[in-house]
Formats: C-alpha cells, sequence, structure tokens
C-alpha cells in the first residue's frame, strides 16, 4: 500500500459516513427518548388536570344551581300568556368556541316550519321585527375527520333575519344532531320554558338571546343581537304553532 | 407518513448527498475538526424536516447545503472566525521556488511507520492554517488537481503547491525515517 494510499485511509476513517449515520440515528433515537419522557410527563400530568377540570365543573355547577336558577328572573309575556324563564348568563359564564367550519351562503336550504316555504319573512305567519327585513341562508360544512381535507359533512343549516346591521335573529337548525354553537355555556339545571307544548331553554347574555329546542324533527339553536325580550318572545311563539 | 418510511427516505437522501455534503462543509467550515458535527447536525435537521412536510427529490441536495451553511454560520462565533483567518506565510519567492520543484512534491518519498497516517492526520488538522488539511483532503482523498482545488478554494495553484510542498517537508521532519514524533 502506498503512502497515499494510507493517508487517504486515514481520512476516510475520520469522515466515516457509516459512523456518521450510526451517529445521526442514535440522536434521533435519543430524540424520541427525550419526546416519550415528555409524553410521560404529559400523560402524568393528565390526571391532575382532569381533577382540576372536574373541580371546576363541579364549582360551575354549583355557581349554576346557586345563581342560575335561584337569581334568573321569569319574563312575562302577557300578549301571549307566556312566562318565559330565562337563565341568565352573566354570572355563570359561557366561552367563545374556535370551531373547524366551512359556511357557505346563497344556497337553498330546507325549510324547518310547519308553515308554507319562503314565507319566513311573512308578517302575517311571523311576527319579526319590523326592520329586519333581510334574509340569508347558510350550510355549515364540518371535515369528516381531522385528517380529511375536504369540508363535506353538512352540520347545520342557518337561516339569518337581519336590519342589515347589529340586529339578527340567527336560526340554526339540523336534523340529525344539534346545530353548533359559537358558544359553549352549560345547559345544565336551566329552568324550561313551554311554548304551545314545545319544551324550550332560553338564555340571555347581555345584549343576546339563545334558544335551544326541537320542532318539527329538527334540532334548533335560535341567537339573538341587539333583540328585545318581547321580540324574542313574539318570534318563538310565532314559530311554535 | 409514518416514521419507518420517512427512515427509508431519510437514508436514501443520506447515501445520495453525503459525500457531496461532507466536501461542501469541509471547504466552507473554519476548522476541519467541526465537519462531523456538522454534518451529523446537518442530517439531524433534515430529519426533523422530513417529519414535517414533503420534500421535493429535485433539489434536496441544495436544500441540505442550504441547512449545511445555515449551521456552519451558527457553529461559529465572530471571534471563532476571526482566529482562524489564515497568515499563511505566502512568500512569492518560495512560491516560484516550489513551482520549479513541481515533481518532487510526491508523498511517496515520506518514509513513515504505515500505522502512523491517523496521528499524521490528526496532526495535519490541528494546523493554524485550516487550508491545510482541506488541500490534503481535496488532494489525497478526492483526488482533485491542483486546478480543481484553486477553483474550490479560491486560491491560486502556487499557494496550494506550497502548501503541500511544505507540509509533506514538516511530515517528515517530524514522522519520518520510520520514527515517532517526541510531540
Amino acid at each position: 500500500m502506498t503512502n497515499k494510499e494510507r493517508l487517504k485511509n486515514a481520512i476516510e476513517q475520520d469522515f466515516n459516513p457509516t459512523n456518521n449515520y450510526e451517529e445521526i440515528i442514535k440522536k434521533i433515537e435519543r430524540g424520541r427518548e427525550m419526546k416519550s419522557g415528555n409524553s410521560l410527563l404529559k400523560w402524568s400530568l393528565a390526571p391532575i388536570c382532569l381533577l382540576v377540570v372536574i373541580s371546576g365543573i363541579i364549582f360551575l355547577n354549583y355557581r349554576s344551581d346557586s345563581n342560575n336558577l335561584l337569581e334568573s328572573k321569569p319574563y312575562i309575556d302577557k300578549e301571549n300568556n307566556i312566562t318565559l324563564n330565562i337563565n341568565d348568563l352573566s354570572k355563570v359564564g359561557m366561552a367563545r368556541l374556535d370551531i373547524d367550519i366551512k359556511t357557505v351562503n346563497g344556497v337553498n336550504i330546507p325549510y324547518p316550519f310547519k308553515t308554507n316555504e319562503n314565507s319566513n319573512l311573512d308578517k302575517e305567519l311571523f311576527i319579526i321585527p319590523s326592520d329586519l327585513t333581510q334574509t340569508k341562508n347558510f350550510i355549515v360544512y364540518t371535515r369528516r375527520d381531522k385528517d380529511s381535507k375536504e369540508y363535506d359533512v353538512i352540520a347545520n343549516y342557518i337561516m339569518l333575519i337581519t336590519d342589515g346591521n347589529d340586529r339578527n335573529i340567527e336560526i340554526k337548525y339540523s336534523k340529525d344532531q344539534q346545530p353548533l354553537r359559537d358558544y359553549y355555556f352549560s345547559e345544565d339545571n336551566s329552568k324550561i320554558t313551554i311554548i304551545n307544548g314545545t319544551d324550550l331553554k332560553i338564555y340571555k347574555y347581555e345584549e343576546n338571546f339563545y334558544a335551544t329546542f326541537s320542532y318539527n324533527d329538527y334540532n334548533f339553536n335560535i341567537e339573538t343581537s341587539n333583540i328585545t325580550e318581547q321580540e324574542i318572545s313574539n318570534y318563538l311563539v310565532s314559530i311554535l304553532r | 407518513m409514518t416514521s419507518q418510511s420517512n427512515l427509508y427516505k431519510f437514508n436514501d437522501i443520506y447515501d445520495k448527498t453525503h459525500l457531496d455534503l461532507l466536501k461542501y462543509v469541509i471547504i466552507k467550515c473554519h476548522n476541519v475538526n467541526d465537519t462531523n458535527d456538522i454534518i451529523q447536525e446537518t442530517y439531524l435537521e433534515l430529519w426533523n424536516i422530513i417529519n414535517k412536510k414533503e420534500l421535493k427529490n429535485n433539489n434536496v441536495k441544495n436544500y441540505l447545503i442550504g441547512i449545511a451553511n445555515n449551521k456552519i454560520k451558527k457553529h461559529y462565533t465572530l471571534l471563532q472566525k476571526i482566529k482562524t483567518i489564515s497568515i499563511f506565510e505566502k512568500n512569492d519567492k518560495d512560491i516560484e521556488l516550489i513551482d520549479l520543484l513541481e515533481d518532487k512534491i510526491n508523498i511517496e518519498n515520506l518514509v513513515i511507520q504505515k500505522d502512523n497516517w491517523l496521528t499524521i492526520w490528526n496532526y495535519i488538522k490541528s494546523k493554524k492554517n485550516q487550508d491545510i488539511p482541506k488541500v490534503f483532503y481535496l488532494y489525497y482523498r478526492l483526488e482533485f488537481s491542483l486546478k480543481e482545488i484553486s477553483k474550490e478554494l479560491k486560491v491560486s495553484e502556487s499557494y496550494i503547491k506550497n502548501l503541500i510542498y511544505r507540509t509533506l517537508r514538516e511530515l517528515q521532519e517530524k514522522f519520518g525515517n520510520g520514527g515517532i514524533s517526541n510531540d
């Protein structure tokens, strides 16, 4: 072997691809073990978090029991001889939900009421504030699962009645499931209102009302903004025939 | 993509790019002794990227060179960069002399114990002028011509000859005659 070959061998021995590869793999494995260790730590923290969440729920329920039911005042709708039990959410709080959805507007959607289709702005059929003159329709889509790229599962339909500004009645409905809400709040121990044999749960938070009920084989969730108690009462009575 | 299929892809890229990346890092780094660390850091970064997103095969080598370039920049502090700037004695008269002695630049003239070459290579790598191990790597390992080395390192051919000649002479003095260095 020549000196040149011996030097070449020495250099190859120093910058050896196999040795480097083995070192890289070792470091990758070490990284995985650290991740695994982290996930062990994560899972060991899970019961603690769960305990905190359960405690929070119990605490919220306690608050719900003591505040939501006891302190909320019924709204008397003398015109229709109905007492609305409005659950006050200002003391129990609510959380805005960041939902992964796709909304398509300007589409035909099923009509959920027992009255004639396309009559949702008919003032004789529905008691709607006179300034709410516009309607818009939407379909809300979600993904089949978190790995899916397509938003191809219909979550619910939305019928929006609006003054074109900040006064809105948003009627969300779905046959198969509860319509998706933008907000979360606990419905436990909520007081029920009955209108024409239909059970409703009505909530108030600041200038917004939320009404949940099932009617005509649909699950409804009505959200309003800047609508008065009298106006929401009149509208609910008019649709729940 | 599963971790196993990512590993197959990583192995494929490693096999295809390791030599090119090694050459790039040796040429660009400030100290050849850091080469293996930088190579490993570069491929580890690639591994993390492969696990996060799809890589296009057609530009993976350039992509890897880009990662290596960043690793080299991060590896050295400004002080280290200043310290390793070559102050090697570029004596024009000496270079002219070496040009005349080109035929005498021959590693085979060295009489050195055969099992001393790893020590010799480590000695070459320890030189303050890091152009020396770079030139030796390109000349003896990759068998580049003086012209090719000149292009890669952006130095004159005479300078390269000078480095080789001086270093071989030094090696002969230090490790030659079958003896072992006293250092």
